[in-house]
């Protein structure tokens, strides 16, 4: 063995021990403005058994260490920063001013991340799998948490953009099982399909986030099971030992509550304020004892849960005008959408009060579609004639939510009950509905068969896009007596989305008032396609237009010829 | 006027002059003792809160007819090194070492030892180290509200309102690293399938690191290590628990804190350390009671350790039990 061959071994040595210090971080700060880094920053410490602290604001990155919340007894630390969106700029220079040892990971994209914290949980541990989940919102990446950490699976964001890199990483384990999660990218799904894998996706994230808990049940069953909304991550999330639960958010769907009540549950705990009066409601209807996370403490000053919101599903709706229309005895309840997505209604009860009494209540047997910024008028049959002189307040408890299924949200609401009496004669004919393949839109004919004119705002519903139900709608247009209105809906569908669906249900609200589309007429149409858009109608009237005028020049100078052969001399 | 009684006097004063300056002066063929006692040692806060920085100043006197230069002074936290100083001592004169700490949980004996490696050679070796004793309560009071009031405040501003006029709830602290099954709930000082287990109180001491604390949950909660001063009975969930140990919170019996085990992991019959099973500090809400500090609905006494009870998150989390 040469001096050299000793130096060598001494450098390999010194690294191995640098290097060493380095992975042995056991506490990790977040410095980023996206969940999917502080999602993907917890699985790998909780995989590890490491600490994490992420920064919600930027005055908090320094109370992290004045307040020794990050241990200063333990220098190491893994800072996972973003590289476009950090909270606090020079982070690692005020950790390293604290004598801190940083090892900095950082990505200009949060899925860059995800993917290196996955080959470095790879690098230390034999994993059963991968849960691939989409990250445009947060429920699925929450619902999974403590089947992954319990079974060890790596979680995995995987979109059409990054399916390439997901499918390296995996085809590296091909042993592995793969679980691909709720909505995942068509691209996604066909990329992976050579691995087996498993898939939950009911088309409701409710069903899907049950599915997981009974798998999780199967493996370890438990008397007490987590709460929570899917639309924060709490540190205490982060765990192995029991299931995850969506409860909703204002309103407990069916689903769950049928679910808790065949189950052997006996315990929730609740995290998340706002989850607080469902966690009530679940108390008194399924017996189950309930605990809430409501604070931290530290040094005797109690604190806020470090709450970090998610990208999440947030309809808005309100009660424009609750009007009684005597002429046709009906009660015409106008909803708004004031959100920016779509979202389905579903009236528990409207409560018609003259003073204390209730004197009649109507509710809707189904939910309807609401597309963003759109309003919809739902009526009702009720005889108030005897009460028109009176004062009638309109009590309203409405549920809306991304689906019929999933109706999560509750509205609460009085309004004052005005009398009007107008009939509505119009009367339409929803004529053809043709999808556009190169505009990407369903064009919907449709005819004002009746005497006056009609505002019409039709929407094409349980369309089969990637085998799930998706309704869309288009703009609200006036068509006067005896016209007709092409309507577009923007919807992209790809030619085996358009096998899925040879013919359309096409349904269209319509009526005299502009306010009041109290009419609704329904009609199942055999899909054709096109490939033409307007601009080609335009190109196309363009060049009949240049060889008229060609043809007309022409035959002008023709006839000027044969003028002047003619012309005597 | 005679001559003499003057001549006399001015001898006399030139005389003691000699003998002041032979005696008070450093003479270089002379000795040094440094010396230390615990009343040479003070603080600058004598109530200060963890992690607070206290000055520690030592008197070092040298009874010694010559100087001491580069004189180190070595600062102890119980056994743990705190740092050294160095300093020249003067002979027959005093001088004074400071050191700032960080305070500490529970009993502090600072010992100052002078000159540790004997590098000055002194008349007497044995008056070179001294100790004195500081010491921080274990424990953080939490006082909050729950009926219709902001119930938190802190690093995201958050705050929530619950309005639970009509039920009656229990506050839970729990380390933030222990994952909870709160059907699995016992009193302290109880077995698992009921009866009293033995050394509960101590066992949690040493777990926690209190062991040796004046305010041990053995001393306070504890008659000895097994027993406890007082108990009750609360319901927690749907199960009533009996034989809880107690405390008052504060100063007033409008709140008390009991302590709990999850029995969910134990494998022997009763808390301790082969299991290490989770720990629950319980108080009942009470609504707008007063406590020491203003009025509220609980006020709770937590060990300030609990935090680092397991894994290293250094917070508590706060669970309703609501009902």
């Amino acid at each position: 063995m040469t001096k050299r061959d000793v130096l060598i071994g001494l450098l390999f040595l010194l690294f191995v021990v640098m290097t060493s210090q380095l992975v042995s971080a056991d506490q990790a700060v977040i410095n980023s403005q996206d969940w999917q880094d502080i999602y993907s920053a917890e699985m790998y410490q909780h995989t590890i058994g490491g600490e994490t602290h992420y920064i919600v604001e930027e005055s908090q990155g320094m109370d992290l260490i004045n307040q020794y919340v990050i241990n200063p007894k333990n220098k190491n630390i893994l800072l996972i920063e973003s590289k476009d969106r950090p909270v606090i700029k020079g982070y690692q220079s005020k950790l390293e001013e604290n004598g801190f040892i940083v090892e900095k990971l950082s990505s200009a994209r949060a899925k860059d991340t995800n993917l290196l914290l996955a080959q470095k949980i790879l690098d230390k541990k034999d994993v059963s799998g991968f849960i691939v989940v989409d990250g445009s919102l947060g429920y699925s990446a929450v619902s999974v948490i403590p089947y992954a950490l319990l079974s060890d699976f790596v979680v995995i964001f995987a979109d059409k953009e990054n399916v390439d890199k997901v499918y390296e990483i995996i085809s590296k384990n091909k042993n592995k099982e793969v679980i691909l999660y709720g909505h995942i990218d068509r691209e996604v799904k066909n990329t992976l399909q050579e691995f087996n894998p498993k898939i939950i996706n009911n088309a409701d994230r409710y069903k899907d986030n049950i599915e997981i808990v009974k798998l999780f049940e199967e493996k370890s069953p438990k008397k007490m099971v987590y709460m929570t909304n899917g639309e924060f991550l709490e540190d205490g999330l982060f765990q192995p030992e029991f299931p995850i639960l969506f409860v909703g958010t204002t309103n407990v769907p069916p689903q769950v509550f049928d679910y808790i009540k065949s189950s052997s549950f006996t315990t929730g705990m609740v995290i998340g304020y706002d989850l607080f009066s469902n966690a009530l409601r679940l108390r008194k209807d399924t017996g189950l004892n309930i605990y809430l996370k409501h604070a931290q403490g530290r040094n005797g000053e109690l604190y806020a849960l470090n709450i970090f919101p998610l990208p999440s599903y947030k309809p808005s709706i309100k009660i424009e005008g609750v009007h009684y229309n005597a002429a046709t005895k009906k009660l015409e309840v106008t909803f708004r959408n004031i959100g920016d997505i779509y979202t389905y209604v579903q009236t528990l009860k409207h409560d018609l009060i003259v003073g204390d009494k209730s004197v009649a209540s109507a509710s809707d047997e189904a939910a309807f579609f609401l597309n963003d910024k759109d309003r919809s008028t739902q009526t009702y049959d009720v005889n108030l004639n005897d009460y028109l002189k009176d004062e009638i307040k309109v009590k309203s408890d409405v549920l809306y939510g991304e689906s019929s299924s999933q109706l999560t949200f509750l509205l609460s609401a009085e309004n004052d009950l005005s009398v009007i009496s107008q009939d509505d004669n119009a009367d339409i004919d929803i004529t053809n509905v043709v999808y556009n393949t190169r505009a990407k839109r369903f064009e919907v004919t449709i005819s004002n068969i009746g005497t006056v004119g009609a505002f019409v705002d039709p929407q094409v519903e349980d369309v089969l896009v990637a085998g799930q139900k998706v309704t869309a709608g288009g703009e609200m247009q006036h068509i006067n007596s005896g016209g007709n209105a092409v309507f577009n809906i923007p919807l992209e569908l790809i030619d085996e989305d358009i096998k899925d669906n040879p013919s359309i249900t096409v349904h269209a609200r319509y009526g005299e008032r502009e306010d009041g589309l109290i009419k609704s007429k329904i009609a199942i149409l055999k899909l054709e396609l096109t490939s033409s858009s307007s601009m080609t109608y335009i190109w196309i009237i363009v060049i009949i237009v240049i060889l008229w005028l060609f043809f007309l020049v022409r035959k002008k100078k023709k006839e000027d010829e044969k003028n002047a052969k003619h012309k005597p001399y | 006027m005679s001559k003499r009684p003057f001549l006399v006097s001015c001898s006399l004063f030139f005389l003691l002059l000699l003998m002041f300056s032979v005696f008070s002066t450093c003479d270089d063929q002379s000795t040094i003792d440094l010396e230390i006692n615990s009343s040479a040692i003070n603080f600058s806060n004598l109530k200060p809160f963890e992690n607070q920085v206290v000055t520690i100043n030592g008197t070092i006197t040298n009874t010694g007819n010559k100087s001491a230069q580069n004189a180190v002074v070595q600062f102890f936290d119980n056994t743990a090194r705190i740092n050294n100083v160095t300093l020249n001592v003067s002979c027959n004169s005093t001088a004074i070492a400071f050191l700032n700490w960080s305070a500490q949980i529970g009993p502090n004996n600072i010992t100052l030892i002078v000159d540790p490696q004997n590098l000055i050679a002194e008349t007497n070796e044995t008056n070179n180290n001294a100790t004195q004793n500081i010491s921080l309560s274990g424990y953080s009071w939490y006082v909050g509200n729950i009926f219709t009031s902001r119930i938190v405040l802190g690093l995201t501003s958050a705050s929530a309102i619950f309005n639970l006029s009509g039920s009656s709830a229990n506050v839970l602290a729990v380390d933030s690293d222990s994952v909870v099954n709160f059907d699995s709930l016992q009193a302290l000082g109880v077995r698992k399938s009921g009866g009293s287990a033995s050394n509960d109180f101590s066992e949690l001491d040493t777990l926690l690191g209190m062991t040796g604390f004046n305010d041990s949950i053995r001393n306070l909660w504890g008659i000895d290590g097994s027993s406890a001063k007082q108990t009750t009975t609360l319901r927690v969930g749907s199960k009533m628990i009996s034989s809880i140990p107690i405390i008052n919170s504060t100063n007033t019996s409008s709140f008390v804190t009991g302590i709990l085990w999850e029995t969910s992991n134990d494998t022997d019959g009763e808390f301790g350390s082969t299991d290490k099973e989770n720990i629950i500090f319980v108080t009942s809400v009470n609504n707008s009671r007063a406590g020491a500090y203003g009025t509220y609905d609980y006020e709770f006494v937590v060990p300030s350790l609990l935090r680092s009870y397991v894994g290293t998150a250094s917070t508590i989390d706060f669970y309703m039990d609501v009902r």
